[in-house]
């Protein structure tokens, strides 16, 4: 029974944070079923239920994700995973993250494992690509007996029209006393590994497409691949048909077996997530210009804690124009602007120019981008 | 001929041709180098000759000197551009206004084709296009397919929609793309969803509002893992 209630609380726990959240949030429940092939196990047939969300503010973010599978034997699992990162303001392209990272597993009455990691990071951002680089360090319990682990990692992205292209590198290091072992992997397999994960999003109409290929560089015995390719559907704003396939790698450090897997899920959330941006841009949330025909407009920026804010488009002649300060983050400035469509950029603490939020965004013909805002009256 | 050689001879044809002939804007002072500045001259003086109006290259060329861009691509932003208000003015009909002509290499450059622009003038012959056309240039860049985009706003200029009725579909179009909806989708289903014919427009303060759309930050990363079961 008691069992029962931590798996419950594995499915709650992250829908419950997404109600305290207070920034933009979305939340989601998967249901699906499929075929899951542990390794040195035989394959079953698994019904899956996974609820997962998200919330961001422009200096932070929290997502978590759980997912009950019963399988065939009458077995089940659950996994609930949290993440969180604060970051600080932007210095030009550079930025940095503290996260968090939490997660807990449970199989059946077989075994237990979970871990807490914290990572700092430094972000080089611009609009379509940028780098990251960092390390961390967390316990990792399993079983009962915790032990210590170290992770650093690299990676970098970039972004093109619909197509968002990922890679990374993170080595995994064990520090001090190794746990035994449980479902098939002894403490002596348990050396520092490296994963190299490079991946793909693609998003064109009501179809997104998700892929990843990877490969673990540890003792020749460990070394894997791993891969996953994923379709979805979206029938409807809050509806979807998900479509899964793909291996991954054990997680060593938690001794649970890799495993390859088939699924197909219909998925409903509350609301899209939200799409993908620069961290330049994360920092101005709101944009809106007021006024009409006959004399200036006024232009209203939100940009919480930014020290500068500055605007160019065509009808500033493409010079930059300081925004003041006036409350509760908010900049404005006063300016001649004839209706018809405009052409404009923003930028905040001499980063990147970028396009202000809502704005709809184009090519510059200058390997940029910049906002299209279209005036009447 | 290769594009130094090119930019060259932009720059003797500019040296060589009267000053009279040229056209001198102050705004380009100081803010494009000798070279780009030479070949932009060379292509607004054609513009102006052409009788194209010559604001949009002024300010495309300021807009590459503000960003750093070298001259090539200035001048070649540039003379994209005035091509594309030849071909908007020969679309809209030479009667067309400036703001109108440029409204219409916008949505060109965005993916609209010609026949879309004259297509939209034959259903508003009587009032200004710059705003139907500024908004069917934001719905292509939003992800709309250009036939559905200019179907949609061709179908509102029919009924006789106002500026702000124009306005008021893409902000609809926006606001169903942002609940998830496909924006070819959002937009089909609001142009359908405007009264077959309009009140006469009564256009009031222009305010282009785009409050509480916070962005994620951070490196992109999946929002939902894959299922592993």
């Amino acid at each position: 029974m008691r069992r029962h209630v931590a798996a419950a609380m594995c499915l709650l726990l992250p829908l419950a944070l997404s109600r305290r959240a207070v920034a933009q949030r979305t939340a989601l429940l998967d249901a699906g079923f499929g075929s899951v092939h542990y390794e040195s196990y035989l394959p079953s047939n698994v019904l899956t239920l996974g609820p997962g969300f998200s919330a961001r503010a422009p200096f932070a973010e929290l997502t978590g994700s759980g997912t009950f599978s019963r399988f065939e034997t009458g077995r089940w699992s659950a996994q609930s995973t949290l993440n969180g990162s604060v970051y600080t303001p932007s210095l030009g392209m550079l930025r940095g993250e503290l996260a968090g990272l939490a997660d807990l597993n449970v199989l059946s009455d077989i075994a237990r494992a979970g871990e807490a990691v914290a990572f700092a990071r430094a972000h080089l951002v611009d609009q379509r690509q940028g780098a990251w680089a960092g390390g961390g360090a967390g316990r990792v319990w399993s079983d009962g007996i915790w032990q210590t682990v170290a992770r650093s990692e690299a990676g970098a992205w970039a972004r093109l029209d619909s197509l968002r292209l990922s890679a990374s590198v993170t080595r995994t290091d064990f520090v001090g006393t190794i746990s035994p072992a449980f479902l098939g992997y002894p403490p002596e397999n348990r050396g520092p590994y490296t994963d190299a994960v490079t991946s793909l999003h693609m998003s064109r109409g009501v179809v997104e497409l998700d892929g990843s290929f990877g490969r673990r560089f540890s003792r020749p015995e460990e070394e894997a691949s791993t891969w996953h390719v994923s379709g979805t559907l979206w029938i409807s704003a809050q509806l979807a048909l998900i479509a899964s396939a793909g291996r991954y790698a054990a997680d060593i450090p938690q001794s649970i077996p890799g495993a390859q897997f088939v699924t197909v899920a219909l998925r409903m959330r509350t609301r899209p997530a939200s799409l993908p941006a620069s961290l330049a841009v994360a920092l101005a949330t709101g944009f809106e210009v007021r006024g009409g025909a006959d004399g200036p407009r006024l232009i209203r920026v939100r940009a919480h804690g930014a020290r500068r804010v500055e605007l160019m488009g065509d009808f500033t002649d493409w010079l930059p124009v300081d925004l003041l300060s006036t409350v509760d983050d908010e900049w404005e400035v006063l300016l001649p602007i004839p209706a018809g469509a405009h052409r404009v950029n923003l930028r905040i603490d001499g980063g990147t120019w970028v396009v202000p939020p809502g704005v709809t965004a184009i090519t510059d013909d200058f390997n940029g981008i910049v906002g299209l805002l279209v005036i009447i009256g | 001929m290769t594009p130094p050689v090119r930019l060259w001879c932009a720059a003797l044809t500019a040296a060589l041709l009267p000053a009279a002939v040229l056209a001198q804007d102050p705004r380009l002072d100081g803010r494009l180098d000798p070279k780009a500045r030479a070949t932009v001259t060379v292509l607004i003086d054609s513009a102006r000759s052409a009788g194209l109006p010559v604001d949009p290259l002024i300010h495309k060329a300021l807009e590459g000197a503000s960003k750093h861009a070298d001259a090539l691509r200035i001048a070649s932003a540039v003379r994209t551009l005035a091509r594309e208000l030849a071909t908007s003015r020969a679309a809209l009909g030479a009667q067309s206004s400036d703001a109108e002509i440029e409204a219409g290499a916008e949505a060109l450059h965005a993916g609209a084709r010609p026949a879309m622009l004259t297509q939209l003038r034959v259903a508003r012959r009587h009032e200004s296009l710059s705003v139907p056309l500024a908004v069917l240039t934001d719905l292509i860049a939003r992800g709309v397919p250009a036939d559905t985009a200019a179907g949609a706003v061709t179908t509102l200029a029919r009924g006789g929609a106002g500026d702000d009725d124009f306005v008021g579909m893409r902000r609809n179009v926006d606001r169903d793309v942002g609940a998830g909806m496909p924006a070819a989708v959002a937009a089909s289903v609001r142009a359908r969803a405007m009264p077959a014919t309009f009140p006469p427009s009564s256009v009031g303060d222009a305010t282009a509002s785009f409050d509480n759309k916070i962005s994620s930050i951070g490196a992109p990363r999946d929002a939902r893992k894959p299922h592993r079961p």
